[in-house]
Parts: structure tokens; C-alpha cells; sequence
């Protein structure tokens, strides 16, 4: 170490910033290198929305790049056609009104689970907690059917409690497995103290384990959301053909046709349709975040 | 105010390791107990089960008279400083402070009053907007401590909450939590592995090693009369030195035996070890026991040692000298820091014939 | 007239989203307040049931049944009528479209779970060196947001074939032939055509998995990986021997999930090749046994075997678990 020439100089200042970018140059390149290579396809669906059905199926679409500032060649006759297609506004709200109970639910039960699942003593908590988790292998189309059965029965189908429940049960393994996974990585002594400060596990869980939690719940209510938001199948067999319960992704179907004749709809639809969950995850961005147990224990 | 009592209280794993074994201690009202033991010996888990955080396998655990086993930790009126520390992250050292008292619905106005004066005692009133990682260690350790006094609880538990202090703050915590104590009076059991901690702050000592109780007495009874040999080496610093001998008839009087040491036993202990003529025992003397000639103390009864010097640690007020007998035993002085040795000279040092220590070295009980 | 219906679909669409999300909680704590009415003795043995009894119901009517009755399916006939002992599972095994199918599935668990959890630890390591990182982790994560529906659109953009000399629309096609070579029919050729179902999941998961496990990078104490660079380790060091230790947990929670997603997968196939020329799955020939083919006993025999496919990956789970327990 000591026969190394060391830098003094301000004037080398520049050279320590420039051994510094090229450092982390690769660094840049891969991060930006793998952000573009995913948005390709998303971009190419973006351009192809603007675009005539016509030129869609005659020239690729990144044929527009060739004079991008030729206006002729986009119109925003899908976005219009999709936004003014029939409900679609009573699908937005419908949509919002299945996904947000959908979500809160199952993370409210799949986090209620987690805690015991984790830190409360019972027998066979081990096996139960696997038992569900293997639950996220079951296929949601062997279930439709006996579900479905039974919704009739309870007069459930074509109600938005019917989807919220359907879906919470389908979200709820994968849930459970995420949230279980984070609470039960806290320190045990937090749980500890705040037992012994006389916290019931109510109060354990309402002011310890949901405050220290909110990343792993920020996660899943990404995933939970988007499921849901994106869903066609489960809306599809449990709101049957309720218009008034509709969700989105059933008018863009409807919109496509019998014989799919205007899929190419569903580019503008995908964007439209895209805009909430996009929100829902810059909004819940800022809750993945560093050092939320720092400070609490040592070591 | 309560005073603790374990009767038999035994702790086994569920594999089937038992790390406290039918432990029986009485720790009376307003005591300052301080359990002490090598790493390992259970020491934390005894405090677990007095906390309510562990489940008591076998015996009774009584808080006051009542029987608390089955009691969660929240019905035992405890509080605890964990050794972590086990601040909440997200709370504010506010909000942490208040946490039991707002959890027992206390009046807003009143906890308020009681986290600022603990925060007062504590010193650390300019903090409570704080987060816990914006502290200092020793901040924290403060906080720890905040948490447990506004709560005016029954028992305090303190599972070594020093030890990732320096050891300046340690001093100087370790006064402040004697002053606490005796300003509150309430019953403290306090966990440390750290021997001068417990003969600062204890009022009685426990002693544990692999799960089992060895001896608890005051720190005073407990460093003149260990009740073995393990409780004597273990308390001391630097440690009592031993030496294999036995116990031989000398004239009418008793003899302590050697490999390259006699030592007659004063005419006045002679009835106390009679019984055990003949047997092979260990012999134990004090580091502080040993002294150089130039600066024995007058009221000694000295014994002459001729041994090496091997080496000499100068703390400024003493020294530490390591020395062998000529058989190659090795013992430790503690001197005079102006007496002058160099290693490799051979010297003669005092023992203090009346104090030392006999073990029987099969049963290891003190004599 | 129509602003105040407006008004009032809103309103009561509100009112669906509270009462829907709070009904629970008001449920959770009502049970949780009759617990603090039980005898004292027996409450610590009730309190769980109250934290477990919702996922449990849920699971049970949503799931559990359906599975057992899907058991007990997969033991008859095409229409459930007579008993056929194992001949579904028979089949299951021996036919040639399924060994296929089992062949890419593996294919599948291998190239999707392998390079999109790889690729998602390695861009939550570089992420969040980055000013950008919430945009370069938005359009990472995108695909996740796009139904699949309109994804399938794109994919096809991407793939499409058109014969040599008429232009090509499909971007790959687009760019081999601009190089000078032949186009390629990407979902026909059956060399290939299993790899361009698999990039499209590998598309669709990596932000799964970058999103977790960028969580799990951003949690690791900040003061471990000084210590690290301390100790003289590189970058490439540090990754290997402390990012990637101190988040194993995460790496085999993603790392299951994308495996049970893979095995249930069938969309992707259903939607850009139909399962034809090779390209079947196991889930998809399910589906395709179930609503195609209308022969309930083998897809259920099919389902079944997907469960047990799972059990490993579980084993593997129970292990980490104990661990965990044992060291927190
Ligand atoms: N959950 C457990 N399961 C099995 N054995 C355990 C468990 N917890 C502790 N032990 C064992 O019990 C013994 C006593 O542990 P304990 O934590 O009480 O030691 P200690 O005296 O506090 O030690 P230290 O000074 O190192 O903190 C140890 O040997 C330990 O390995
Ligand atoms: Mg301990």
C-alpha cells in the first residue's frame, strides 16, 4: 500500500471523477442496457396503438421511425374508440371497486396468518404454513367449477363479493408466503420487549409488526393488485354476464369481437387499462425501502 | 416491590437440552440479585422465565406468593432492558418510552409527565423527537433503560444491558443503575457475565455454571467463602491460583503438601480441616493474597515462596506478576506497583498463610 | 340528471371499497375482543384460530376443496361417471404429447426461474446504485402492469413471420433479414419455438423477482457491506459472499414463486401457439384436457401431478423455515 504514488493535487480531482465514471460506467451501461431491451416491446405496443389497423398488419412499427414527425401515419382513433366504448366509464369504477377490497382483504388476512404463522406457539404451524403455501400450485381452473356451483347456490355470482373473496382466496398463499417470510425475519427480541412492555398480540401486531412490515406488504399489494386489476378469467366466470359489474379487462374483450376482428383495440386498451396499476406502483415505490429496522437491534 | 421465588425450577428445550436445572432462589423485596456465570450457563434463560418469555418445564416461579408460570409476560408486571436493546425502530424514543403506558391506556397528560422525567434522570431529554438509529450506543442503552423506569414495574430484568458500552459509559452506568436502585427500591435481577459488575452492583450474588446454581451470597461472603471451586476461580480477577497438594499430618498440627511446597495449617484451623486428613486436595490462594516482601502489609502471616518471574503486567497501581515454582506450577501475584521485577529472575514472595482456600478435589467443595 | 346518477355510482362505489375492505377488519377485531372475554386458561389456545381462521376458510372453500374434489376426478372416466383406477395417470405418463410437455416444462422451470431470478438480483444490485432507479425499475416492472391480453398483441409483433419476399413485420424477423440472413419462423420452427414462449415469461417475471429481491438488497445493513469493502473485498466479492448469503431467504421465496408460476403457466402458450407443434406445457395441456377436449378425468390426473411436482420445492421451504426459527 505505502509504495503506491498518491494523489495529492486538486488537479487530479478531474482524474478521480473520471476513474469514477468509468468505474461505474458498466454499472450505467447494464442497468440502462436491460431497462431499454425490456421496453422494447412495450414500446413497440405504445407506437402500434397511434398506429392505423392497416399499416399495423403491412409494415412493423418501428417503421414510423423512419419520418417520426410524419403526423399522418398516427391517429388516436383506438384510444377513442376504447374510451368511448360502451361502460367504459362504469367499468373504470368497476374495476377500482373489485381491486381495492381484493387487495386490502387478502393482505389483511394473509398478514393476520403471517403473524401467527410466525410468532405465535401452536402445534403443527410448520405444516400448516407449508400446506398453504403449496396452495399456490393449484390451478385456478380446476377450482372455477365447483366454485361456481356453490356461488349459485349462495346467490354470490355476479357480485362483487363473490370476486372479492374469490380473488382473496387466490391471492392469499402467495400472501401469506411473501408477508410469513418478512415478519418472520424480524428480531425476535423487538416482539420480546414488546410483550414484556405489556403488548398484547393485538397490540404486537398493530403497532410492531404492520409498522415494520410495510415493505414485504407494499410488495405484495403490487402483485395482488395487478393480478386482480389484469383479471379476466375469474371476472369472466363469477360476474358471468353482469354488464353493471363489468371490469375493464371484460368490455376490452367485448370490444375485440366474437371473432377477434378488432384486436388491434387492444394496444390503446392495454395502455388505458395500464395507467392505475402503474399508479397504484409509484405510489407503493417509495414504501420498498432501506433501513426501516436500524437502530433497533445491535448486531 | 416483590420478591421472587424459583422452587425447582427446571428448563429443558424442546431438544431436549436442559439448560436450568431445579434452580431454587429467593430473591428478596427491593433486592439488587446479579446472576453471573461463564457464557452459556443459562443465565438468560433464567431471566426469560422470570419474564414470562420462556415456559418453566418443571417447578413453581412466584411473583409475590402468586404462582406466575402460566402468566404471559404482560400480566407479570416486569419490565426488562433486553441486550440488544430491542428499541422500536419506527417509534420516536418518545413514543418508545410510552409504549407500556399508552398499552395500559394511561392518561396522555401523565405519560407525558412520566417519559420527560424518566428522560431527566436519564439525561436525555433533548433526544425524544429522535429515531433510535440516530443514537449513540450508549444513547440507546439509556433509551432501553428510559423504557423500563417510566413503568414503575414490580421486578426489573436487565440481561447484560452494558455490555456493548465502553468501558467508560460502563462505569459510569453501572453507578448510575446502583443510584437508581436504590432511589426506586425496587426488586432488580440483573444478568452479566462481567464479575466486577456483580461485586459493584449486587446486593447478593448468584453464581450459575451449566444450568446449575453454585452458590448466591453477598459479593463480600461470596469472594471470602466460595462454596467450590468453581465459584472461586470464577470470581477474582485475575483469578485464584490453585495447586494440586494434600493434607498431611505435620508434628500434632496439619500440613498442606506441595509438589515443591510445605505449608503448615494455623493452629487455629487445625479442628476445621481435621476430618479430611490424607486427602488429595486443591490448594487455593488469591493473586491479592501473595505479596512481595519490601511491601507486605504488617498484620500478615507470611509463607516464604522462591518462584521465577515469567512475566510482569504494569497496571499503574499494581503489578500482575506470572511466576512458576520450580515444579513448573504457574501462578499469578498481584503486588505493589513499586516492587521491581524482571523476568527470568528468580524471587521471593509472600502467600498469606491466613488466607487461603482448601478444596477437596474429588468433590470440589470447599473445605 | 346524468351527473347526479354519476355522482351516485361513485358514491356507491365508495361505499363497496369500504365496506368490502373494512367488513374484515371490523370482523378480525369483534373475534379478537370475544378472546379477551375467555377464560384466561384457554385463551392462548383460541387466540390463533382468531389470527388463522379467515386465511384458513378461505383457502379451504377456495382451494382445498376444489383440489380434493379434483383428487378424487382424476380416478374417472372423461365425464366423471365410471371408475378408471389409475388409467388417467397412465396416460398422464406415457402419452407422447404429455412426455413433451414434461420435457419443455423442465425447460421451462430451468431457463425462467434461472435467468429471470438472476437477472432480477443482478439489476436490484445495479439499481440502486443508480440516480434513475425508480424509472430504470419501472420499466423493468412494467410488463408486470400489462394485461396479458395486450402483451400477446406486442409478442406477436415481435415474432410474426412473413415469407421472404414481403416485408416483415415482426421486429426479429425485421432485423435477420436487414443482416442478410432468412427470416425465421419463430413459433413454427420447433427448434425454436419453446424458447420464444420461454423469453416472454422471462420478460414477464424478472420485474417479479427484481421488485423482491430489491427489497432484501435495500434491507441489508448498510454497515456489513462497509465492513466488507473494509476487509479489501471487491464488488464482485461482495455480491457473492454477502448480497447473495444475507438475502437467500428472499432469493428462495422468488425463486419458489416463479417456479409455481412457470408450472402453472398456460396463457402465454394458449395465446401464441395454441399448444400445437410441440409446444404444449403441463398446465396448458390441462387446460386444453379440461375445456378442450372436455376430458375431466385426465386433467384433473394432470393437476394432480402439478401438486406433486411442487412437494420438492416445499422440502426445500420446511428446511429454510426451521433455520430461520433456529437462528432469529
Ligand atoms: N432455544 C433454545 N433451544 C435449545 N437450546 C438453547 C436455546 N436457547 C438457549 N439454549 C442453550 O441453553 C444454554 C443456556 O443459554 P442462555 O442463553 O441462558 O445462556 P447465558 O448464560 O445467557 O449465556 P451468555 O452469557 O452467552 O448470554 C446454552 O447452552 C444455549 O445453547
Ligand atoms: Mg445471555
Amino acid at each position: 500500500m505505502t509504495t503506491l504514488p498518491r494523489r495529492r493535487h486538486g488537479s487530479n480531482k478531474f482524474m478521480d471523477r473520471l476513474e469514477q465514471a468509468l468505474t461505474s460506467a458498466p454499472v450505467h451501461i447494464a442497468v440502462i442496457g436491460i431497462a431499454v431491451l425490456w421496453t422494447i416491446p412495450t414500446a413497440g405496443l405504445l407506437v402500434s396503438s397511434f398506429r392505423y389497423r392497416e399499416a399495423l398488419t403491412q409494415t412493423g412499427w418501428w417503421t414510423v421511425f423512419q419520418e417520426p414527425l410524419n403526423f399522418a401515419q398516427y391517429h388516436l382513433g383506438n384510444y377513442v374508440d376504447v374510451l368511448t366504448s360502451q361502460g367504459m366509464g362504469q367499468a373504470f369504477l368497476n374495476s377500482l371497486v373489485i381491486s381495492i377490497p381484493a387487495t386490502i382483504i387478502p393482505i389483511f388476512i394473509a398478514t393476520l396468518a403471517a403473524y401467527a404463522l410466525a410468532w405465535m406457539h401452536f402445534p403443527g404451524r410448520q405444516i400448516l404454513f407449508v400446506s398453504m403455501v403449496a396452495l399456490l400450485v393449484v390451478p385456478l381452473q380446476m377450482t372455477l367449477i365447483p366454485v361456481l356451483r356453490t356461488y349459485n347456490l349462495l346467490g354470490l355470482a355476479g357480485t362483487f363479493l363473490g370476486v372479492w373473496l374469490a380473488h382473496a382466496a387466490y391471492g392469499l398463499p402467495l400472501g401469506i408466503y411473501l408477508i410469513r417470510n418478512y415478519i418472520g425475519s424480524l428480531p425476535g427480541d423487538l416482539i420480546e420487549a414488546a410483550a414484556v412492555d405489556g403488548a398484547s398480540h393485538l397490540k404486537i401486531f398493530t403497532r410492531v409488526v404492520l409498522p415494520l412490515s410495510v415493505p414485504a406488504i407494499a410488495s405484495f399489494a403490487v402483485f395482488q393488485f395487478l393480478w386482480v386489476w389484469n383479471d379476466l378469467l375469474v371476472a369472466l366466470v363469477y360476474l358471468g354476464g353482469n354488464q353493471n359489474v363489468a371490469p375493464v379487462t371484460l368490455i376490452l374483450r367485448n370490444l375485440v369481437g366474437d371473432r377477434g376482428q378488432d384486436w388491434h383495440l387492444l394496444t390503446a386498451g392495454a395502455f388505458v387499462s395500464m395507467i392505475v396499476p402503474l399508479l397504484v406502483f409509484f405510489a407503493l415505490q417509495r414504501y420498498f425501502v432501506r433501513g426501516l429496522l436500524a437502530g433497533s437491534v445491535k448486531g | 416491590m416483590a420478591n421472587v421465588v424459583f422452587e425447582q425450577v427446571t428448563k429443558q428445550y424442546e431438544n431436549g437440552y436442559t439448560a436450568v436445572k431445579d434452580l431454587n432462589l429467593n430473591i428478596g423485596e427491593d433486592e439488587f440479585l446479579v446472576l453471573v456465570g461463564p457464557s452459556g450457563c443459562g443465565k438468560s434463560t433464567t431471566l426469560r422465565m422470570l419474564a414470562g418469555l420462556e415456559s418453566i418445564s418443571r417447578g413453581n416461579l412466584l411473583i409475590d406468593g402468586r404462582r406466575v408460570n402460566d402468566l404471559s409476560p404482560r400480566e407479570r408486571d416486569i419490565a426488562m432492558v433486553f441486550q440488544s436493546y430491542a428499541l422500536y425502530p419506527h417509534m420516536s424514543i418518545f413514543e418508545n418510552m410510552a409504549f407500556s403506558l399508552d398499552l395500559q391506556g394511561m392518561p396522555k397528560p401523565e405519560i407525558r409527565q412520566r417519559v420527560l422525567s424518566a428522560a431527566k434522570q436519564l439525561g436525555i431529554e433533548e433526544l425524544l423527537d429522535r429515531k433510535p438509529k440516530q443514537l449513540s450506543g450508549g444513547q440507546r442503552q439509556r433509551v432501553a433503560l428510559g423504557r423500563t423506569i417510566v413503568r414503575d414495574p414490580a421486578v426489573f430484568l436487565m440481561d447484560e444491558p452494558l455490555s456493548n458500552l465502553d468501558a467508560k459509559l460502563r462505569v459510569q452506568a453501572r453507578s448510575e443503575l446502583s443510584r437508581l436502585h436504590q432511589k426506586l427500591g425496587t426488586t432488580f435481577v440483573y444478568v452479566t457475565h462481567d464479575q466486577v459488575e456483580a461485586m459493584t452492583m449486587g446486593n447478593r450474588i448468584a453464581v450459575m455454571n451449566k444450568g446449575i446454581l453454585q452458590q448466591v451470597d453477598t459479593p463480600e461472603n461470596l469472594y471470602n467463602n466460595p462454596i467450590n471451586l468453581f465459584v472461586a476461580g470464577f470470581m477474582g480477577s485475575p483469578a485464584m491460583n490453585f495447586f494440586q497438594a494434600t493434607l498431611q499430618p505435620h508434628d500434632d498440627g496439619l500440613c498442606i503438601a506441595m509438589e515443591s511446597l510445605q505449608m503448615p495449617v494455623h493452629a487455629d484451623q487445625i479442628s476445621r480441616y481435621a476430618p479430611s486428613k490424607g486427602k488429595s486436595i486443591t490448594f487455593g490462594i488469591r493473586p491479592e493474597n501473595i505479596y512481595s516482601p519490601q511491601y507486605a502489609p504488617p498484620g500478615i502471616n507470611p509463607l516464604s515462596v522462591k518462584a521465577k518471574v515469567i512475566m510482569v503486567e504494569k497496571m499503574g497501581h499494581e503489578l500482575i506478576v506470572y511466576l512458576t515454582l520450580p515444579d513448573n506450577q504457574e501462578f499469578v501475584a498481584r503486588v505493589d506497583p513499586r516492587a521491581n521485577y524482571t523476568p527470568g529472575d528468580v524471587v521471593e514472595v509472600l502467600f498469606d498463610r491466613n488466607r487461603f482456600h482448601l478444596f477437596d478435589r474429588e468433590t470440589e467443595y470447599a473445605l | 340528471m346524468a351527473n347526479t346518477e354519476n355522482l351516485f355510482r361513485v358514491l356507491s362505489a365508495i361505499a363497496a371499497v369500504v365496506l368490502g375492505s373494512g367488513g374484515i377488519v371490523i370482523l378480525f377485531f369483534a373475534a379478537n375482543w370475544l378472546v379477551d372475554r375467555l377464560p384466561k386458561n384457554i385463551r392462548p389456545r383460541v387466540l390463533p384460530l382468531v389470527y388463522l381462521a379467515p386465511a384458513v376458510l378461505l383457502l379451504f372453500i377456495y382451494l382445498v376443496v376444489p383440489s380434493l374434489r379434483t383428487f378424487y376426478l382424476s380416478f374417472f372416466d372423461a365425464r366423471s361417471q365410471n371408475f378408471v383406477g389409475l388409467a388417467n395417470y397412465l396416460f398422464a405418463v406415457t402419452d407422447r404429447g404429455m412426455l413433451i410437455a414434461f420435457r419443455n416444462n423442465i425447460l421451462w422451470l430451468v431457463l425462467v426461474t434461472g435467468i429471470s431470478v438472476g437477472l432480477g438480483l443482478i439489476i436490484a444490485v445495479l439499481v440502486d446504485r443508480v440516480k434513475y432507479e425508480p424509472l430504470a425499475k419501472a420499466l423493468i416492472f412494467l410488463p408486470m402492469a400489462i394485461s396479458f391480453v395486450g402483451a400477446s398483441v406486442i409478442w406477436r409483433f415481435i415474432y410474426a413471420y412473413n415469407p421472404p419476399d414481403s416485408p416483415q413485420i415482426g421486429l426479429l424477423n425485421a432485423i435477420i433479414v436487414s443482416l442478410g440472413f432468412e427470416p425465421v419462423g419463430w413459433l413454427v420452427n420447433r427448434a425454436l419455438n419453446n424458447f420464444a414462449l420461454i423469453v416472454i415469461m422471462i420478460w414477464l417475471q424478472t420485474g417479479f423477482a427484481m421488485v423482491l429481491l430489491s427489497v432484501a438488497v435495500k434491507g441489508i445493513p448498510k454497515d456489513v457491506v462497509e465492513a466488507a469493502r473494509i476487509d479489501g473485498a471487491s464488488e464482485l466479492q461482495i455480491f457473492r459472499r454477502i448480497t447473495v448469503p444475507m438475502i437467500s431467504s428472499t432469493i428462495v421465496v422468488v425463486s419458489t414463486t416463479i417456479i409455481v408460476a412457470v408450472l402453472k403457466v398456460f396463457d402465454i402458450v394458449f395465446v401464441m401457439t395454441g399448444g400445437l407443434l410441440d409446444t404444449d406445457v403441463i398446465a396448458s395441456r390441462m387446460i386444453r384436457e379440461m375445456f378442450n377436449f372436455r376430458h375431466f378425468g385426465r386433467g384433473s390426473a394432470i393437476a394432480v401431478i402439478l401438486l406433486l411436482a411442487v412437494v420438492p420445492v416445499m422440502l426445500t421451504n420446511i428446511k429454510r423455515f426451521r433455520q430461520q426459527e433456529a437462528t432469529r
